[in-house]
């Protein structure tokens, strides 16, 4: 007989999306096995800190275990998880008081796992970048949203996204030619 | 710029950065937390459930004792006046409202019985 284990990694995800909401633990364990990888890059864009990121994504799935029956469609579950992440995001923030620039990341406190190269550099240069930037940036450039829809996902006025991004694409631009003339003098 | 507007040089920095990163001890994490979330959610309702047991006990037992008295002595209640001699102690278990209402119970289930079976043999 076909187990859990060996049936679910070769459905399609809507079909296991159905399933978890129906209270399957083996159906709710194979979208976290399949979409823990983006729901972590996209918390580690928007902390810098691999393993608040690591918890983060955890309370992201909690968030979605406990809520997955109330999603309607099977296939709008992409969009959904994503908003789920962005919610979570944002009480972090709120908790933290991050979003009236008080706090700013420090992008110091990193995990043994962490990478080198690019993925650190641009973790520690969106590290510089102020909350609403980073999130409007990441949100459009790491998870391809458009503007309307991180305006509706994160509550913020569609001009204020549109600027958000323009000012941190610029800043991030600035941070990539001064690291690409560095990795050339590092080859020279 | 590409379609969406992006630079793609930062579009091609941030999928470099993108890993696949290994999911097995973080799924294994996510799915200790969901049990003990189920677990606690359990003991939520179990505790309520008794709370609410208590309270209706609380409140509700005295009228229900008195509501079972009356039942109880409504039932008892002999059909007709045979007195206190033998003969009232013969009759006693036909003589009272609760065979009556036994009677009258028996007698509707057998018609619905019938009915039933009339309706289906339709």
């Amino acid at each position: 007989m076909l187990k859990a284990q060996d049936f679910y990694p070769q459905c399609p995800e809507a079909y296991v999306v159905s399933l978890a909401r129906t209270g399957d633990r083996k159906a709710f364990e194979e979208l976290v096995r399949r979409r823990q990888s983006s729901v972590r890059n996209l918390m580690r864009r928007f902390c810098g800190d691999y393993t608040l990121a690591d918890d983060l994504a955890q309370q992201v799935f909690l968030k979605v275990w406990l809520n997955i029956r109330k999603l309607k469609k099977a296939g709008a579950f992409s969009a959904w998880l994503r908003r789920v992440a962005v919610s979570v995001w944002l009480l972090h923030l709120r908790k933290h008081d991050a979003l009236r620039g008080a706090v700013k990341m420090s992008g110091h406190e990193r995990s043994r796992s962490e990478p080198a190269g690019m993925v650190l550099d641009l973790d520690r240069t969106l590290a510089q970048l102020d909350e609403p930037d980073r999130m409007c940036l990441v949100l459009n450039y790491h998870e391809g949203m458009s503007h309307r829809e991180i305006a509706a996902a994160t509550g913020l006025p569609l001009g204020t996204v549109k600027s958000n991004i323009r000012r941190g694409a610029g800043q991030l631009q600035q941070a990539l030619s001064a690291y690409g003339e560095s990795s050339e003098v590092d080859a020279s | 710029m590409t379609s969406n507007g992006h630079d793609p040089a930062l579009q091609q920095w941030f999928v470099e950065a993108s890993q696949d990163l290994e999911g097995e001890r973080i799924t294994a994490q996510v799915m200790a937390r969901t049990q003990k979330v189920k677990l606690l959610v359990l003991a939520g309702v179990v505790l309520t459930g008794l709370i609410v047991l208590l309270l209706s006990w609380l409140v509700f037992a005295g009228p229900l004792l008195d509501f079972a008295l009356l039942l109880s002595g409504l039932l008892a209640t002999p059909l007709i006046d045979l007195g206190e001699g033998w003969l009232a102690l013969v009759f006693m278990p036909l003589n009272t409202v609760a065979s009556i209402a036994a009677v009258v119970g028996k007698v509707a289930w057998n018609m619905r019985k019938k009915l039933l079976s009339l309706s289906f043999s339709n």
